[in-house]
């Protein structure tokens, strides 16, 4: 496209530009010729004049030797002095043209003046000059005597003069004057040539003129208003673009010719001129800023195809964050293309296109977002076809209970009248909560894992932020409850539909419960045990052996062994997090590295059970604890104190104490106790704990089951 | 017009060959491929190819230090960067270094002929 | 229910609250948030006025109170007249503040119908909004109101 257009503009001028040299050159000829001619015109009229001359002085001559003869027979001295003194002087102006004729010289003129006598250069007038001169010089010889200041001359002497010139007189004339015809015609003919050239001059000059007129201007009057109306057009165009449209050059300033909306776009004052790489930097990443440097580079070279770069443009859908007035930053994403624009072959700008397509990236991002969302589900699903189908029901029906008991503890709230009130329906939740995190990790739903994790997070800031807990807490945790049914339910609705699928092919897998009392099978709940706490370890950088036996929890009521199921998970957790010691550390203290995790229950006869929960790690460290409860402001030096050791150890059952170092999602929020005490309540069990430092802790709950 | 084709992958290598059967590219024929930088370049000084497809990660040698000496080598070779999406910063270094074009790995047939098509026509 | 935030429900009750502050100097807090889930508590209420939304949520907004609460309201504001009928009217004229900042928190994009009013049955809640829908119950002097926020984002 470009080129064609540069040999368009070639093609308009080529015509114009050969009709001036022409007329140029033609002029020059002309002009070269006339100077020439009128030079030669001049020599000619000096030629012409001085030979009319000669005619005159011969005539002269012989006028003047005819008074010297007459003065002299009237003894006349004076007039005799006076006429011999003309002689001198026409016979001497008479020679010296002659010769000039002859020889060409400078000579002395009508006016007195020296001018320069050209040869004669015509055969005619050369043979008259040899002619002249047969005449002359035998003329001259019989003058002689009678010229110069020491003139001595006898009467004969005079009388040869007088007679030769009477003889020649005639001839003279007559040479002189056949002279005179000859230079005349001579300059005629000249002046007939140069005419004739400057005829052919000027009909050249006329042609080459209408040439220009008819052809030249024609195009040119075409093209020049094609050229406007372009013009015109890219004004209209930049004007009403609603991208930002400027030329870039090699120094990489932006043109004089930008569209209105280019400053819009970019969010600050442009100025013709303006240093594009300058104003790049100020809004966009280093790292992007430097990849537009070298893009920038290799389109304005040649070498780089440029069709075969677009797709490395690092400046599309391109981040840049802008300071607005109010000191805030905005963030949108630009695009900006980048097109050569080709000058005779060659790369002389580029042609930058803006374009703000920030809301086309969210929408993208958005699309992303639940594109992963959909991902994550699917990875759920996976993650769930990995479980017993029986413990799924049971957790999908556990969880629905928990939001719904956490709904009932928000609407309860309404009769809350302190803050104290609120911070117990804060506690409730947060129990929930922790023991939903606990079974969702423990079968491995990590959406539901991780976002009851995050309600945690929350809702601990809530109670911990210093605030009072008023009813706008109240419809925070509101929306997180509707997040979690929003999750749960999709999570409800495939394991439903699975759930279809499966009871139609397998009793027994879709109820483990009613297979209890068939022979030993894996446990589900051992696995799930079991893989909490590799997780657990792998997270901790720990090394663990879970130890279970618990084919007796199958013979519990549902309710009773789903209680168990929760407060195991609870304290398997807790007996990783703040147990089981490093590797390095278990080393240490001349223990094997591996820890070790005993989960069972023993059925004692007569309906009474023991559920036991033991590890062999760092024990309960009354000192750490005490510690961990005056820094956390739980309870005063003094009290902390005052109070035994077992008093202290108590307290872990109490919401909010925790001493893990560093809270994640396994630990540290000081929940977890609290829910082991809840549940054990719930099963009217009784629950103890012992522990030795550096060698166990362990939980024991005493409970018996109704007939 | 001699090609050599620069990639790891012998599937890349394969794939790219059989590309080059489709009729149009019959002025095109393949006459090296080279898994690493290092024999890219003695083919490319044994058969002063015109074309070279260029992988950017390669063992030994990457792409953008071996097109840095085949351009040394001839300045009118015509270099196609093949690569992948996260190479995008290294991929104009090697445009930087001379190479001609760029082309995203994964591509499809007509992708790849495109940009044959664009590279030999000047 | 999905994808109202905080912000949005805020919106509808701050209304709520600043409405009573007008009348009363005295705000209406609120008491309790939870979701049309279960079994709830009875929070329902015999004078009820709600907004329509269309755009980019679309759905409802309640307002619901208890008769004895907006006579209370029209005495404060000295009218005579507690007719059902006016009491329906200050109803409606709590629902048409709501509207009026939901149009502030929305923008241009949502449509937002006039108020409609009516006596109410005991479990119209249950039977009327959608499950999961939001309740925020708001308490002003020894009264409580309920503000049903039932709407969905459409894009």
């Amino acid at each position: 496209m470009a080129t064609t257009a540069q040999r368009s503009v070639f093609a308009r001028y080529r015509n114009i530009i050969f009709a001036v040299i022409l007329f140029i050159v033609a002029d020059a000829l002309v002009i070269g010729i006339n100077f020439y001619g009128t030079f030669k015109a001049n020599e000619s009229a000096v030629s012409i004049n001085l030979s009319g001359r000669q005619r005159m002085l011969s005539q002269r001559t012989t006028k003047v030797l005819l008074f010297v003869m007459y003065y002299q027979a009237n003894n006349d001295e004076a007039g005799i002095e006076r006429t011999l003194k003309e002689l001198d002087l026409v016979v001497n102006l008479f020679d010296t043209t002659l010769k000039g004729f002859r020889d060409g010289d400078t000579v002395t003129g009508g006016d007195g003046k020296k001018v320069f006598l050209t040869q004669v250069d015509t055969d005619l007038s050369r043979k008259i000059v040899d002619d002249a001169y047969i005449i002359w010089n035998p003329y001259l010889d019989r003058l002689r005597p009678l010229l110069g200041n020491n003139r001595n001359f006898t009467q004969a002497h005079l009388e040869a003069a007088v007679s030769y010139a009477r003889d020649k007189n005639l001839d003279v004339l007559r040479l002189m004057n056949d002279l005179t015809s000859d230079l005349e015609m001579v300059a005629n003919n000249r002046a007939n040539t140069l005419r004739w050239v400057l005829v052919f001059g000027f009909f050249v000059a006329l042609g080459n003129f209408i040439y220009t007129v008819v052809f030249s201007m024609r195009n040119l009057i075409a093209s020049d208003t094609e050229l406007a109306a372009a013009r015109e057009e890219t004004v209209e165009i930049l004007s009403t673009v609603r991208e930002g449209l400027f030329l870039l050059d090699k120094e990489r300033k932006v043109g004089s010719q930008f569209s209105s909306s280019l400053p819009q776009i970019l969010r600050r004052e442009i100025n013709p001129g303006a240093d594009f790489m300058a104003i790049l930097q100020g809004i966009v990443e280093q790292k992007v800023f430097a990849a537009a440097d070298d893009y920038i580079e290799l389109l304005l070279g040649d070498r780089v195809k440029e069709a075969l770069v677009t797709s490395l443009n690092p400046l599309t859908n391109v981040r840049i964050s802008v300071q607005s007035q109010g000191g805030s930053v905005q963030e949108n994403y630009l695009s900006f293309a980048f097109n050569r624009v080709l000058e005779q072959g060659k790369i002389s700008h580029l042609l930058v296109t803006v374009q703000d397509v920030t809301e086309q990236v969210v929408l993208a991002q958005q699309l992303e977002q639940s594109k992963n969302q959909a991902k994550k589900e699917v990875e759920a699903l996976l993650q769930l076809l990995n479980n017993d189908f029986g413990t799924l029901q049971q957790f999908i029906s556990n969880v629905g209970l928990a939001l719904a008991k956490i709904n009932e503890e928000l609407s309860l709230a309404q009769d809350a009248e302190r803050n104290k009130d609120r911070q117990h329906t804060i506690n409730t939740i947060l129990r929930v909560v922790h023991g939903v995190k606990g079974e969702a990790a423990a079968l491995g739903v990590d959406t539901l894992e991780a976002y009851a994790h995050q309600c945690e997070l929350d809702m601990i800031a809530m109670r911990e932020g210093g605030e009072e807990i008023t009813g706008k807490h109240m419809v925070r945790i509101s929306v997180l409850l509707e997040g979690f049914y929003e999750r749960y339910s999709s999570l409800a609705d495939i394991v439903e539909h699975f759930g279809r699928g499966f009871s139609g092919q397998d009793g027994a897998v879709a109820n483990p419960v009613s297979a209890a009392g068939a022979a030993p099978q894996t446990n589900p709940i051992v696995d799930q045990i079991t893989s909490l706490a590799q997780r657990i370890a792998k997270d901790q950088n720990k090394q663990v052996e879970v130890s279970c036996l618990l084919e007796n929890l199958q013979t519990l009521p549902p309710k009773v062994a789903s209680d168990l199921q929760g407060i195991s998970i609870q304290l398997v957790r807790n007996a990783l997090v703040h147990g089981i010691e490093t590797p390095a550390e278990r080393a240490a203290r001349q223990k094997p590295e591996t820890g070790v995790v005993c989960v069972w229950c023993e059925y004692l006869g007569n309906r009474n059970y023991d559920f036991i929960v033991r590890d062999d790690g760092r024990g309960i460290v009354v000192d750490r604890l005490r510690e961990s409860l005056v820094n956390s402001g739980h309870l005063s030096r003094e009290d902390a104190a005052r109070l035994s050791d077992q008093e202290i150890a108590g307290r872990i059952f109490r919401p909010g104490i925790s001493t893990a170092e560093i809270a994640n999602r396994d630990a540290g929020h000081g929940i977890g106790l609290d829910i082991v005490l809840e549940k054990v309540n719930s099963i009217n069990g009784r629950l103890l704990v012992k522990s030795r430092p550096d060698r166990f802790t362990e939980f024991h709950i005493h409970f018996s089951v109704a007939a | 017009m001699k090609l050599l084709i620069v990639d790891d992958s012998m599937i890349i290598r394969n794939r790219i060959a059989r590309v080059l059967e489709d009729p149009r590219m019959s002025h095109i024929r393949v006459v090296g491929m080279a898994p690493n930088g290092v024999d890219a370049i003695e083919l490319f000084k044994m058969h002063k190819p015109k074309l070279v497809t260029m992988d950017i990660t390669m063992p030994e040698m990457d792409g953008v230090e071996c097109t840095e000496q085949m351009v040394r080598l001839n300045p009118d070779c015509n270099i196609l960067v093949v690569s992948a999406l996260s190479d995008k910063a290294t991929a104009l270094k090697a445009l930087i270094k001379g190479a001609r074009g760029f082309i995203y790995k994964p591509f499809s047939d007509e992708q790849l002929i495109n940009a044959f098509v664009e590279l030999t026509n000047s | 229910m999905s994808n109202v935030t905080e912000k949005d429900i805020r919106s509808f009750v701050d209304a709520v609250s600043g409405y009573f502050y007008q009348i009363s100097e005295e705000q209406a807090e609120i008491n309790a948030a939870f979701l049309v889930e279960g079994e709830i508590s009875a929070t329902t209420f015999d004078l009820t006025g709600y907004i329509t939304l269309s755009g980019n949520f679309s759905g409802r907004v309640y307002f619901s109170a208890p008769r004895v609460m907006v006579t209370r309201l029209l005495l404060i504001m000295g009218e005579a007249d507690r007719s059902e009928e006016r009491l329906l009217d200050a109803v409606g004229e709590i629902a048409n503040t709501i509207a009026g900042n939901a149009r502030k928190h929305f923008g241009e994009n949502m449509e937002i119908s006039v108020p409609v009013t009516a006596a109410t049955e005991h479990d119209w809640l249950q039977s009327v909004v959608s499950p999961r829908s939001y309740v925020i119950l708001v308490k002003w002097k020894q009264y409580k109101a309920s503000v049903v926020v039932d709407i969905q984002r459409t894009r």
